[in-house]
């Protein structure tokens, strides 16, 4: 590929490529946001999600699978589920965290490599959930509330609700 | 009601055991006097084929008996009839007779006892449990569902101790590790989107020796939030949050056991209604489930076919009540929905679904491939099934039949047009090759049996549709006038989509609980997965062994939950 910095135009070129820029309904080949505007949408990017259940009834693992039939289907938007969370770029967290599960959870956070980002899902785990009267039940812990990034409302929330954030991040 | 069974027990248990009558023509209640008294008792429950359906452990210090108690809770095999043993725990002891030489299923009950109460069986079994609600991430003598401690002091006494996590079965491997092996653990987070869960597997090369399970990883302490954070009326909210895909039943199950404690009249309509909801959870459900094995065994096209006929199911709960998993529907007293239902919304999606479904059915169960890695698969025997007390569609796929709509059936499950529909399921299904198969309790069976239950299903709800009428009204509730005294105890049973799912409900002195048991199937049905994959009750020689490759398929078959066992 030819990159930018390569090449030094001559002033022909320089107007050539203006005057292509006003042609209308014409692209040029390396296609740049014009300045001052934010890439809406990064098609090139996919994402690794790796997702924890700390705890939550089922409802939120199926929402999320149901994410990966022929109907909302995410692996077109670059959305792949892995393994293990040294693949993964971001942390899906549902369920409140339970003591049982916060040291599972931290593990798996810390094998991230960095850049890592975190979204936690559901009803369950923000702050008016009946859980949080539970003894069982502990606050996501400091450093995964910093590198969050959003938290989806809903019991549970529905694939569509999930689709839209896990999208406008993307 | 059933006189011969009653009649038989009473003559039978006056040696041993006061009895209490319950306000209920099904329930039975005796006090046991002595602990020979409770093993005679049981040996003879069991001799006549009762199931241990759940073990409530009550902190009854404060009031009038001053001690603990452990309810004992008996169904009969084919009629309409629970028993309960109540055993005082004397005071200052701790130790309780325990019952596992004839009820292995109350291994499961007697290990959250000693987590969650303190109170120790006298005789511990033999096989590894695989129940624990508290980790290593809990400190010593705790013991989080006595009474005398609230919920402060309870938190002051986790703060300083960090949770460690713990993976029991991999702490036992030094004692029980022999020289040659390999071992596998699959720790809490699994790699698939699934709840966690611990499993260690000893390997003899490909086949599994033994296999050990450790839940526990998800326990929120629902139970002690019963007490603490709900009222009766209002209990339904978190009795849906246990295991959130079953949440209908769940919820259900809390109201009939709020209902029959205070003693209020449902009408035939929202029995109706209530019906037809439990049957459209119980098909969406095993859709799912289907679409989850098939995927498994690499035909992904059907797989993925069937899991849309999910998501049209998932739409059309949320087009009726407002939530993809039925929530929000049942009130104690009755029903509540965003609209009336209608006949015409509901059963042509139904319909076309389910016709759909078999036509894949039909195809998939033809195939040798699916045949080959299915059938003498991870076989659950039939006697292995009654030993160890296995409830629901894990039992009927192993020939035990064993179905709470027929046994203890509510509303419209009562009639004989469809207590026969139900009995005869298999022989009236429309893919003839199934009705000749013998429900052997392997993958296939479990399969087949869930092919079944849809095709049931979809029969029950035109059957229900049509009892119903044009439209049913949104908004149905019985008056609820609390006319139980303190500390009276409610019974709510309901075949959920895996088994039948049992809530004890007692009432305290005001409208709040004082104590609440959930019973979901899986707690007992674990111990049946384990015994699919390394069997110990049923050493058949002509049953292969599992080879390590074939337990996610396994585990699919049965798909139990692990958040309804860790409350």
């Amino acid at each position: 590929m030819r990159y930018k910095s390569d090449f030094r135009p001559s002033l022909f070129w320089v107007v050539l490529r203006r005057m292509a820029k006003l042609l209308p309904a014409s692209k040029p080949i390396h296609a740049e946001p014009l300045k001052g505007e934010k890439e809406k949408h990064n098609r090139c990017r996919s994402v690794n999600i790796r997702v924890v259940d700390c705890g939550s009834s089922n409802a939120a693992e199926q929402e999320i699978l149901a994410l990966f039939n022929p109907v909302y289907d995410a692996e077109r938007f670059g959305f792949h589920l892995v393994a293990s969370p040294r693949h993964a770029d971001l942390l899906l967290i549902s369920g409140p965290v339970t003591r049982n599960m916060y040291s599972a959870l931290l593990a798996a956070f810390h094998a991230m490599p960095e850049p890592r980002r975190v979204i936690t899902i559901g009803d369950d785990m923000s702050e008016g959930s009946i859980f949080n009267n539970s003894y069982a039940v502990l606050p996501l812990p400091d450093e995964i509330m910093a590198a969050r990034i959003a938290h989806i409302p809903g019991d549970p929330p529905s694939p569509e609700q999930i689709l839209q954030t896990l999208i406008h991040f993307l | 009601m059933s006189n011969p069974s009653q009649s038989s027990l009473e003559e039978i248990s006056s040696l041993w055991a006061i009895p209490i009558y319950q306000p209920g023509q099904t329930q039975l209640h005796f006090l046991i006097k002595t602990p020979q008294g409770l093993q005679a008792f049981c040996a003879k429950l069991y001799e006549m084929g009762y199931y241990l359906v759940t073990m409530v452990a009550n902190d009854e210090r404060e009031l009038e008996d001053h001690c603990f108690k452990i309810y004992h809770l008996f169904s009969h095999p084919t009629d309409n009839l629970f028993v309960t043993l109540e055993y005082s725990i004397p005071h200052g002891q701790n130790i309780y007779p325990s019952i596992i030489d004839n009820f292995p299923a109350a291994q499961v009950f007697q290990d959250e006892i000693a987590d969650l109460f303190g109170l120790f069986p006298d005789k511990q079994s033999n096989n590894p449990g695989y129940h624990s609600c508290l980790h290593d991430s809990y400190p010593e003598n705790f013991y989080p569902l006595r009474r005398d401690m609230e919920d402060q002091s309870l938190k002051v006494k986790l703060k300083d101790v960090f949770p460690v996590l713990s993976y029991p079965a991999a702490l036992r491997m030094p004692e029980i590790l022999p020289k040659e092996g390999v071992f596998i653990p699959v720790g809490p987070i699994h790699a698939g989107v699934i709840e966690p869960g611990n499993f260690l597997f000893h390997l003899g090369g490909e086949t599994i020796d033994q296999l050990e399970i450790w839940l526990g990883y998800t326990h929120r302490g629902i139970e002690r939030l019963f007490q603490n954070s709900c009222n009766l009326l209002d209990g339904w909210r978190l009795a849906e949050k246990v295991s959130g895909d079953t949440s209908f039943a769940h919820s259900l199950a809390y109201c009939k056991a709020v209902e029959s404690l205070l003693r209020v009249n449902i009408t035939d309509e929202v029995n109706l209604v209530r019906a037809i909801f439990l049957e459209l959870e119980r098909l969406c459900n095993h859709i799912g489930d289907c679409s989850a094995l098939i995927h498994d065994l690499a035909l992904e096209i059907v797989a993925a076919d069937i899991s849309v006929l999910r998501e049209k199911l998932l739409r059309l709960n949320h087009k009726l009540t407002g939530s993809r998993f039925l929530r929000g529907v049942n009130k104690p007293g009755g029903i509540s929905l965003p609209e009336p239902l209608k006949k015409q919304e509901l059963l042509g999606p139904v319909q076309c679904v389910v016709e759909t479904f078999m036509n894949w059915a039909h195809d998939v169960l033809l195939r040798t491939d699916f045949r080959e890695r299915t059938v003498n698969t991870g076989v659950l025997s039939h006697k292995a099934a009654l030993r160890l007390g296995i409830t629901g569609l894990a039992a009927r796929a192993s020939g035990v039949s064993r179905d709470f709509r027929l046994q203890h059936s509510f509303g419209p499950y009562c009639e004989e047009e469809i207590r026969d529909m139900l009995q005869n399921a298999k022989q009236q299904i429309a893919l003839p090759f199934i009705r000749t198969h013998i429900m052997s309790g392997d993958i296939f069976s479990r399969f087949v049996q869930r092919v079944i239950e849809i095709d049931l299903s979809r029969k029950l709800i035109e059957k229900f549709l049509d009892w119903l009428g044009e439209s049913s009204l949104a908004g149905l509730c019985a008056p609820i006038n609390s006319s139980a005294s303190a500390y009276e105890i409610g019974l709510g049973y309901v075949e959920g989509w895996r088994g039948d799912i049992i809530y004890w409900v007692m009432k305290d002195k005001l409208n709040g609980i004082f104590r609440c048991k959930v019973r979901d199937p899986s707690l007992i049905n674990w111990a049946g997965l384990r015994e699919a994959i390394v069997s110990t009750i049923e050493t058949n020689p002509s049953v292969t062994e599992t080879a390590l490759v074939d337990f996610p398929l396994i585990n699919k078959s049965f798909n139990l939950s692990y958040s309804g066992v860790d409350l």
